[in-house]
């Protein structure tokens, strides 16, 4: 019976989701490489996103400040800008500069000494307030997500918990920051974003929906590259051999699944529980002894079961052009690098950053 | 409406249900159900049904089909078949008249003579099936054919002699019509050799043998059983319970007319497989024949009481039969997977949030550094030290999870070695006067182990309770003990429901499925003190000698029970709302006890807790290592005085060396630490603790009993044994 139903999916709803958890498995599988990866300079406390200008600076979101780092390993850091409320997503664009997402208030570009050049808030009439990744083409457009009209993006958990209609949205804008428009709405929390290889189209990442769409540059219908991924997707980038780096910020665990279709239960631990005491996903910060255990987690013989369900988890994927892990980049349940939110690639390397352990490492890449 | 819904979990219906499918008495469930309707139908639609004189009629026709039911389930049981009891009865059914009526035997001759024509058949049937090997469908049809064609020829033969003859004894006509208390002498009979039967069956050493050739003669064979004389003592009973039918079946109608015994066997067959008698061989017990038997009778009977046509009646048999049989294999395919849907059985417990547990926080419970620096004895040298105990020689002793009592020696811990290997699971120990170990073990019951390494058992079960279906005698999780002055030893049996390895579902229910139970060494009993318990886990025995202070971990409780005293047998809690799971109690060198919190509470699982229904979806739709459970990782341990008053805490920040905390051990100034999933056992030096005092000496030492502490103190609550 499930299966004749699952056909009649595939064939009459082919971007349906679909809701058994994959098991981690071909690109997906299993390693310690980013556990073992080579950390660069000290802790950065919740550390977001990172950028390259062209000058190969880097860029790095974390709290309340920008800071710029310095080659070769980035540990000279210094603040560029700050701000009243926390950065998150970074963008480089010839035409318009440094951008930066800013919760509860849009996006703006930063000019090389720090100051606000310019803001993106409210694209018809409606304000920006979860801006969670901004992309730019070649040719200057600003691509933007805005994750949710709910939630400011520190509030990703109540927003996964909440469970309300999906709000999030895709704008477009000039390199100027003007001429705002709307390319795709209702989305479920967009969380990446990326201008394909060809400048033709741009793939979206919804965290919800666990899933890579492919939207038309021009707006249009979009196309489910991937559905159903293991993790919850998060920010997404170009890589140098065609291909994208996808950072996926936790995984999904049949708990969390199973507390997303209890009602009542979730409405009650939102009410009653503290946030960072909840059942479901994090990034790995702020540890608490009081937070939800499960079975498999129990510590054997004192050590932590790597392939314990994990309430916090480090991944980074490598996709193809077509939106197919080639390989990952893993620290499991026991590991130090949890809750990756961002990976860019340059000159042969690719940095990751973990904002749950506020570590930023570099990736090998192989042709 | 919450004391409703309360009192509704707590005594869920599926808790019975739970238990009642675990029995085994319980896989015949549906044909019995079956009989049942059946009867009921037939008292509605038949008048005067249930009448004496019809009952009677009832009883007096049933027995003959039924023991031939009876020798098919026999058959079928030892793993054949046997196609020929139709015709063994028909064939008894003449010789019985004939060797009275024609030979004019007197009737105990008669009657040997009958059954030892059932034997020879039964004989022929297993020396072809046992020693040649042949096949039992082929080789009764063969004999059932040959006899029902001697059985035409020889009543043609003797018909007009036999219809002539009669028979002047009191007995034969007792035996064709008579009464034992109003019931008709071949209907007690049945009872008697059924009840017989059924004996022999399940606790006669042949008639297991029966039962293990027919569940697998490779297997039999292979356990030393003498596989033949097996098959063929099956179908020689088989055959003489045939035999006896046609004898009292000659008895009642005193005749053997054409159509005797036709088609009997294909009822028989009916009967057993009706009874869920597996064809396979080896599933079944003689009951369940005869129900299937009662089922068959009742329904023809029924039928041609009503008038129905003899086709229609065939047809309407067939029908339930089959509906029945399919039905009947759905359930005992998947008893046990109801049983698994719905033996977990949520109870409600409502939790307030307990004192905060916030470093700097204030409270006795505050995170603090002071069992960071603990050093470490026997890492990676001990697997699981739930409990660990020293003897007066400053020895270490200790559990590990193969089943072992490991000793470390004085002075430094170096040396390891197996102290006893006693098997289960050993949890909490304690040194008697004679300093022997008695020790807990989970799914054995109570044990002790000499000075000289010798093992005895303490105990393994105690009193059972009466209103239960599943049968709590056997000590099922014992976890913690202690040893009054007296003797006595107390001890937690942690759950009667759940093994060790399932404690997660025991947490998920919350409900009082443990005891505290008591060891008298003067009268060797065992004796259940307290029931219901929600996980009693660590026992002391006060300072004062006059209470049992333990713990429910799941209610996050500590009880006091008085055992000497002038309160006696009172129960109290004397902490509540622990903001960790208590384990281990154990007594401190300033008159105060040790307690283990082997988790913390977390919000979210006291949520879960207030949510049975939660719970019991949880368990159903996601997989055991996925489930929630309380956060055994973190723990602490917390010293407590004889008021219940929490004094003080010792922490390992993020269970770095000591998640699972499940015991500590005080002795001569060093606090010991176990934990029922670690690798090593911790100490850490109590600054100003007496640098002299051991456990042993606390108990059995000189000083001790000098009115301690205080000698009463003032009970908190209520009692409230269990959620």
């Amino acid at each position: 019976m499930s299966l004749a139903r699952d056909i009649v999916d595939r064939i009459f709803f082919p971007d349906r989701d679909v809701h058994a958890i994959p098991v981690l498995d071909g690109g997906f599988s299993p390693n310690e490489r980013l556990e073992r990866a080579p950390v660069l300079g000290d802790t950065l406390k919740s550390a977001d996103a990172l950028v390259f200008d062209d000058r190969g600076v880097l860029y790095v979101s974390a709290g309340l400040q920008i800071l710029a780092c310095a080659a070769p390993d980035f540990s000279e850091r210094k603040v560029l800008a700050e701000f009243d409320a926390n950065v998150g997503a970074l963008a480089w664009s010839a035409h318009t500069g440094l951008l930066a997402c800013v919760s509860g208030r849009g996006v703006c570009a930063v000019d090389a000494d720090g100051a606000v050049a310019g803001w993106l808030e409210q694209p018809d009439g409606d304000p920006v307030r979860c801006p969670t990744a901004v992309a730019c083409a070649v040719e200057g457009t600003i691509y933007l997500t805005d994750g949710s009209r709910h939630n400011p993006f520190e509030q990703w958990q109540a927003d996964l918990m909440q469970k309300r209609p999906p709000s999030g949205r895709v704008i477009a804008c000039g390199a100027d920051l003007r001429g705002a428009c709307v390319l795709a709405d209702n989305l479920d929390w967009p969380a990446g974003i990326v201008v394909t290889h060809d400048e033709r189209s741009l793939y979206v990442v919804e965290s919800w929906a666990h899933r890579l769409s492919k939207f038309d540059c021009a707006g249009g219908k979009p196309r489910v590259a991937v559905k159903n991924f293991a993790g919850y997707p998060s920010r997404i980038s170009r890589a140098s051999d065609g291909g994208y780096w996808l950072a996926l910020f936790a995984l999904r665990t049949q708990l969390t699944e199973f507390i997303l279709r209890e009602h009542e239960f979730r409405a009650r631990m939102m009410n009653e529980v503290p946030q960072h005491l909840w059942a479901g996903p994090s990034l790995g910060d702020g540890f608490d002894p009081r937070e939800p255990t499960q079975i498999g987690r129990i510590k054997k013989l004192g050590i932590q079961k790597p392939w314990a369900p994990p309430r916090s988890y480090g991944l980074v994927a490598r996709l193809d052009a077509l939106g197919n892990a080639v390989e990952s980049f893993h620290s499991r349940a026991s590991g130090r690098f949890h809750g990756v939110t961002c990976v860019v690639e340059r000159d042969g390397r690719a940095l990751a950053v973990s904002k749950g352990h506020g570590k930023i490492a570099a990736l090998p890449v192989d042709g | 409406m919450n004391a409703l819904r309360r009192l509704w979990y707590r005594y869920s219906p599926q808790l019975i249900i739970g238990e009642l499918l675990e029995k085994r008495w319980m896989e015949p469930i549906v044909p019995f159900t079956l009989m049942l309707l059946v009867f009921a139908a037939f008292i509605v639609t038949i008048p005067s049904y249930a009448s004496i004189v019809q009952l009677q009629q009832l009883m007096r026709s049933f027995p003959e089909q039924a023991f031939v039911a009876m020798a098919m389930a026999l058959s079928i049981l030892s793993g054949g078949i046997d196609l020929s009891v139709g015709a063994v009865f028909a064939m008894a059914d003449f010789l019985t008249l004939y060797f009275l009526q024609v030979q004019d035997w007197p009737l105990p001759l008669t009657i040997v003579a009958v059954l030892a024509w059932g034997a020879l058949i039964g004989a022929v049937n297993g020396g072809l099936i046992a020693y040649a090997k042949t096949r039992p469908f082929l080789t009764t049809m063969v004999v059932l054919i040959i006899l029902r064609a001697a059985y035409n020829k020889i009543t043609g033969v003797y018909a007009a002699e036999l219809a002539g003859a009669s028979v002047d004894s009191a007995a034969w006509d007792f035996l064709g019509a008579g009464f034992v208390f109003g019931i008709p002498i071949n209907m007690v009979c049945l009872i008697v050799i059924g009840a017989i039967a059924h004996l022999y069956l399940t606790r006669i050493r042949s008639g297991v043998h029966i039962m293990a050739v027919g569940s697998s003669r490779k297997a039999a064979r292979h356990a030393g059983i003498n596989v033949q004389r097996s098959l063929f003592l099956a179908y020689v009973l088989a055959g003489m319970l045939s035999a006896l039918a046609g004898l009292l079946y000659a008895a009642r109608q005193n005749s053997a007319g054409t159509d005797t015994g036709v088609g009997w066997e294909v009822n028989a067959l009916a009967a057993a497989v009706l009874g869920g008698i597996s064809l396979a061989g080896g599933r079944g017990t003689i009951s369940r024949a005869l129900m299937g038997a009662a089922i068959i009778f009742l329904l023809i009977n029924g039928l041609v009481q009503l008038g129905t046509h003899g086709s229609l009646t065939s047809a309407a048999i067939g029908a339930i039969l089959l509906a029945a049989v399919a039905f009947n294999v759905k359930f005992v395919k998947n008893k046990g997977k109801i049983l698994q849907k719905i033996y977990v059985s949520p109870s409600l417990v409502e939790f307030s949030p307990p004192a905060s547990i916030e470093r700097g926080g204030g409270t006795v419970f505050a995170e603090n550094d002071r069992l960071k620096d603990s050093e470490a004895i026997a890492l990676d040298k001990i697997e699981g030290p739930e409990d660990i105990i020293l003897d007066r020689s400053d020895n270490l002793y200790t559990v590990n999870r193969n089943g072992s009592i490991i000793r470390f020696l004085a002075p430094n811990y170096e040396k390891r070695e197996e102290f006893a290997r006693i098997g289960g699971r050993p949890l909490g120990m304690a040194i008697d006067r004679d300093e022997s170990i008695i020790v807990c073990v989970a799914g054995m019951g109570v044990y002790g182990v000499r000075q000289d390494r010798t093992i005895f058992k303490v105990t393994d079960e105690t009193n059972r309770t009466w209103y239960r279906f599943k049968d709590d005698s056997r000590l099922w999780l014992a976890d913690d003990l202690d040893i009054a002055a007296d003797g006595k030893i107390y001890f937690s049996d942690a759950t009667t429901r759940y093994d060790l390895s399932e404690w997660a579902l025991d947490g998920f229910e919350g409900r009082g499925n443990g005891r505290l139970v008591c060891y008298d060494p003067a009268t060797k009993t065992t004796r259940t003190v307290l029931a219901n318990l929600a996980f009693p886990n660590g026992v002391c025995i006060s300072h004062d000698g006059q209470a049992v202070l333990w713990v429910s971990t799941w209610l996050c409780r500590i009880y006091r029970y008085w055992i000497a005293g002038p309160q006696t047998g009172k129960l109290e809690i004397i902490a509540d709302n622990l903001p960790g799971y208590p384990d281990n109690i154990n007594r401190a060198s300033d008159g105060n006890y040790w307690l283990a919190l082997v988790g913390l509470r977390s919000p979210v699982y006291d949520i879960a807790m207030a949510d049975p229904s939660f719970r019991t979806r949880m368990v159903k739709q996601i997989p055991p290592d996925e489930w929630l459970c309380p956060g055994i990782n973190f723990g602490c341990v917390v010293k407590f005085d004889d008021n219940g008053e929490v004094l003080e805490s010792l922490w390992d920040p993020g269970g770095v060396s000591h998640p699972t905390i499940t015991s500590m051990r005080e002795h001569k100034g060093y606090l010991y630490i176990g934990g029922l999933e670690n690798n090593r056992i911790g100490r850490v030096p109590l600054p100003g603790a007496d640098k002299s005092w051991t456990g042993w000496d606390s108990y059995w030492g000189d000083k001790t009993k000098k009115g301690a502490a205080s000698a009463v103190a003032h009970a908190r609550a209520d009692h409230v044994v269990s959620a």
